[in-house]
Order: C-alpha cells, then structure tokens, then sequence
C-alpha cells in the first residue's frame, strides 16, 4: 500500500521535473525572441531540475530494470554460478552506492558550514544539492530490495534491462491508458 | 600501473554483468582511491557537475520529443509520403521504407526508436506486396541507424559533450553523410530490385503526392524548426531540443490528436526513464574522462602513438577497427564517451578535424547497431517480426556491405562531413 504510493509519487515527481523543465527552457526562447526578455534564474532552476531528476531517477531506473549492462556471458552459467555472480556484483553496486553516498554528505556537510547562496536563486547550494545524499540513499534501499530477490531465488541475478523488449512494450503501450506501476 | 588497474577492472565488471553505468563509475572510482589524491566528495561533486553541462540538457529534451514522435501518427504519414515520391519505382516499397527512415531520423535522435517506428508499419506492409521477410527486415535494420548520423542525433549531442566541441557543427556536418548513405541504400535497393524482379507500386498523382504531403507537414516541419532554428542562430541546440519536445507534445495530441492529453504524464514518465539511464552512464563516463586526465592517459597513448610516426589515415584505420570491436558489445553513448577522450588528442595532432573524427565515430557506432551480440537494432527488428536474430544478422548482412562501404568513404573523405559546417559556419581553428 505505502510502497504503491510511493511508486506513483516517483513516477509523477519525475514526470513534473521533466514537463517543468522543458517548459522552462521553451518559456525562455519565447520569452527572448517574442517579448525580447528573459529570466535571470531559468538557466539555474533548469539545471538543478536536472540534477534532481537524474538523481532521483537512478534509483526508479532500478526498480523499472532501466539500466543495460553486458549480460551475455552471465546467462551462460549455471544457476548457481549466477546468482553468485549476481550477489558479488550487487555487493560492488553497493559499494559504489556507499562510497557516492558518503561523497555526497561530506560535500553537503562542507556546503552548509561554508553557507554559500545559489547565484541565481534565493536558495543556500547545499539545500539544492541535496539530491546527491537522496538519490544514492535511495538507490542503496533498490539495490537490497533486488539482493532480497536474489537470495530468495525470485531473480536469478542482477537485473539488467531488456532493451529491445523495453523498446517493443514502448511501443505496444503508446496510446493506451497509463499501466505503469500495477502491471509489473 | 593505474592505467591497467582502470581497465582491467572496468572490463571485469561489464563482464560480470554490472550496469554499465556502475561500472565505468566504480572502476574510475577505485583508480582514484587507490592512486589519486582527490577525495570522494570531490568526485560526488564531479558526478553532480555534470548536470551542469547546458549540452546535455538536449538529451532529455530530445528523447521526449521522440516519444512524441513515436506515436505512430507521425511515422505513419512520413512513410505515406514516402511511398507517393518513390512508391512507383523498381523495389519501390522498400526504397521508400528509407526515405521514410529519413524523415523519421531528422525529427529522432535515437536509432532503435527510427527501427520500432518506421519497421513496425513498413515491414509488415513489404511481406504483402510480395518481398520476403529477410529482405524487408534487413533493409528496416540498416535504414534505421540513419537515425544516428541524420541530426538531430543524441550520440553526437554526447560527443560534444565529451570532446568540447560545437553540436551545431556536428549537427550539420552529419547532414550529407546522412543523405548520401541513404542514397547508396536505396540506390543498392534499386539494383537489387532490377535483378530479382521486385514489386512496384501504383505511381501516384502530383495530386496525391500534395495531399500527402500536407498530411506530413507537421511532423516534417520539426526538421526546419530544429535545423533552421540553430543554423539560423535563433537558439541553442539544447533550446531547440525543448522547442522541439514542446512541438511534438502539441503535434501528437492536439493536431494528429493520436495521443490523449491523459498520456501525456505516462510520456513524461517514460522519457524521464531513458534520460536517466543515459545520464547516469554519462556522468560515470565523465568520473572516467577524470581519472583519464589526471592520469594523463590520452597524453600518453598520443604520445606513443605518434612516436611511431602514424600518418593520419593509419591513424584512422586502428580508430575503426577499435570501434567496431567496442561497437559489438557496447552501448554508443557509453563507447563515445569512454574511446573519444583517448582519441581525440591524438587526432588533433595528426591533424585530423575533431568534426570529421565525430561523423567516423558515429558511423562506426550505426554498424556496431546492426552486428551481434549487442547489435540493438537487431534485436529490435527481431521483436517487431517475429524472426530468430540469428535469421535477422543474416538478413542485414548484404546491406551492412553498403555500411561498411560508406565507413570507408567517411573516414577517407573528410569533405563530405565538413563542407557543410565549414559553408555554414565559416572554417573554425580546431578548438
């Protein structure tokens, strides 16, 4: 129940950070060649948008198998082999994800001491970088919930995507009411 | 030492099947660690800068509007089109499946998506008429990767990004590689059609022609938006990607009225997917160029390199073949990002123009797309018909000679690439 509205937050948050900044960079070209004008803290806004999106995508990216990777040989090996492989492989991802996440406070730590503003936005810089810490914490939380799966045997190692299937359901979905979330 | 350490770890870990992303995140990480002097919270901030990079910008935007695109109702009128102009001739059909594939190509920046929509419609529609199967699906394959080369072209959006160097350049110089490789590809059509007695279609009215092509008019005007717009200076290559994402959400729900405004948020989800996908192997990419610069690494290999007194078109062979290994089992993104930091230098000081060596890339990156194991677009084109991919690289495998063909005409002809940009924009000093 709470991880299904959780889902559907993700998806809607990311899907406003992308409509919001596409709009922004439109209203800007408008703005200059029609009313001759522009917004100091378009440029700025859009590129934080950006990085919140990215960052917090990551971690949904996981949980929508997103993420491609070389997986030709991995299929080959028995069973057992595989889920192995994918446990060590899920053990670097996580390493990975810890180092990033600790990389990420520290940064926000030394931001906060030093207390610098944005340059176009009334906002203090570790407040808008705080997705750096989010987006690794969360993908930390995707990365265990996959290692569960693995070691009960619901996967049979790490979950790559399928990219040409993902390709086929995209278009098999184009024009249909949304299904994203309950289907999968 | 560290160099090694790079990429024997890097290739360990996209042989165990780590995201590609992680690993090319991971191993640059480690590098760091172990031989470096930065901090990890320097290198969470290196990841977050590049967000920063107003390029890159382009990509989300490009890839909604694609979606957009994607619908159906935009490809579908492009191919209609298409077979009115040239429907009448010998394989006529199939030659207008890459003209459609053209169309579609200059308004997508992506190839697989130019395979799922234009394949999807074509190649069906080929079996009817009397073509087999292999020879529609191999012509779809190899049409398709136009998608890349033809701008706008998210792979050279990335090489930009990677190389400093100028999207609108990149942008144009692709644009007559992109019409003549279509050329040749209809032109070995044509021929093949003579030979084997391909079907023609019905020769359609100045009339019909018109009609249709009024009904393609929006999605065709997409081209102008976005080329005019940057070669005209009206905006950035990145605001012309928004304008364009904006046209195409208005195109498909309120002019074709293919999609219901109530979509629009599952597009918006959807794009944000591939956007991220990409921009997280591309930030890892860019830990990478890091180390590789703080090492000194493409220094070195430049240096080497031209100790043996290499000339540029020797050069340029390993470059090929180098890339059409990668291209075999990577990404292109992920390719161009992690093989044109090391390249570049070396090619600046043999003289070879960062544009022209751009263009080779990408072409080398269209084949890698149509030759197994991670050709994308095979498995793409084996998902819309049906066929075992093994069946599909045997079907693409005459047209991918034309490709091969033309890789060498791009590598050896830098004209071809850099006429355009140089007419446009004036010959610019390498940056």
């Amino acid at each position: 129940m709470l991880r299904a509205a959780y889902n559907r937050l993700e998806e809607g948050l990311l899907a406003f950070i992308l409509a919001t900044m596409t709009l922004l960079t439109f209203l800007q070209v408008v703005l200059r060649y029609v009313f001759n004008t522009g917004l100091l803290w378009v440029l700025e806004t859009t590129t934080y948008l950006f990085g919140w999106l990215v960052l917090i995508g990551i971690s949904y990216c996981v949980r929508e198998r997103a993420h491609i990777g070389v997986d030709a040989l991995v299929r080959t090996l028995p069973p057992t082999a595989r889920r192995y492989v994918g446990l060590l492989v899920l053990a670097l991802t996580l390493l990975y994800t810890g180092l990033m996440l600790y990389g990420g406070i520290v940064y926000i730590d030394k931001m906060h001491t030093i207390g610098v503003e944005a340059e176009d936005i009334p906002m203090q810089r570790w407040v808008l970088s705080l997705c750096v810490p989010i987006g690794f914490a969360l993908l930390g939380v995707r990365l265990l919930e996959m290692g569960w799966r693995i070691l009960t045997g619901q996967s049979p190692g790490y979950e790559l995507a399928d990219e040409a299937a993902d390709a086929m359901k995209e278009m098999a979905d184009d024009g249909r009411p949304d299904e994203a979330g309950t289907a999968r | 030492m560290n160099t090694i350490f790079l990429f024997v770890s890097l290739f360990t870990f996209l042989i165990i099947g780590m995201p590609i992303a992680i690993a090319v995140g991971l191993s640059s990480m480690l590098t760091i660690l172990f031989f470096a002097q930065d901090s990890i919270a320097s290198l969470a901030l290196k990841f977050f800068q590049t967000m920063e990079h107003f390029t890159l910008l382009a990509i989300p935007f490009f890839i909604l509007s694609g979606h957009f695109l994607t619908t159906g109702g935009v490809a579908r009128r492009m191919i209609n089109f298409a077979i009115s102009v040239v429907g009448h001739l010998p394989g006529g059909l199939a030659i207008a499946s890459v003209l459609a594939c053209m169309f579609f190509a200059a308004v997508s920046g992506s190839s697989p998506a130019t395979v799922v929509a234009i394949g999807s419609i074509v190649i069906a529609g080929m079996v009817r008429v009397g073509y087999t199967q292999s020879f529609a699906t191999g012509v779809i394959v190899n049409a398709g990767t136009l998608g890349i080369l033809i701008p706008p072209s998210i792979v050279l959006v990335v090489y930009a990004a990677a190389t400093e160097t100028s999207v609108g350049r990149l942008f144009m110089a692709g644009v007559i590689p992109g019409i003549l490789l279509g050329a040749a590809l209809m032109t070995a059509i044509y021929i093949a059609a003579r030979i084997k007695n391909l079907p023609r279609q019905p020769k359609a009215s100045w009339g019909e022609r018109f009609r249709l092509f009024r009904d393609a008019i929006w999605g065709l005007l997409l081209i102008f938006i976005v080329m005019g717009g940057i070669y005209g200076g009206i905006f950035t290559p990145t605001e012309a990607a928004a304008v364009a994402a904006v046209y195409a959400g208005i195109t498909a729900v309120f002019i074709y009225g293919d999609l219901r405004l109530s979509d629009v948020p599952r597009v918006l989800t959807d794009s944000s997917r591939v956007s991220v996908m990409l921009m997280f192997i591309i930030a890892n990419a860019f830990l990478f160029g890091h180390v590789l610069t703080t090492e000194q690494i493409p220094q070195t290999i430049a240096a080497t390199l031209v100790a043996l007194n290499l000339e540029g078109w020797q050069f340029l062979i390993i470059v090929n073949i180098l890339l059409l290994i990668a291209g075999n089992f990577m990404e292109p993104s992920a390719i161009i990002l992690i093989l044109a930091p090391i390249l570049f230098p070396t090619a600046v000081q043999l003289g070879i123009d960062p544009i022209h060596l751009g263009i080779i890339m990408v072409v080398n990156m269209e084949i890698g797309m149509v030759t197994p194991p991670v050709g994308l677009n095979l498995f793409v084109a084996s998902g819309i018909t049906g066929l075992p991919l093994l069946s599909v690289v045997r079907a693409a495998l005459p047209w991918l000679m034309v490709l091969l063909g033309f890789l060498v005409v791009i590598t050896y002809v830098p004209e071809i690439s850099l006429y355009l940009p140089n007419l446009l924009f004036g010959t610019a000093a390498a940056p």
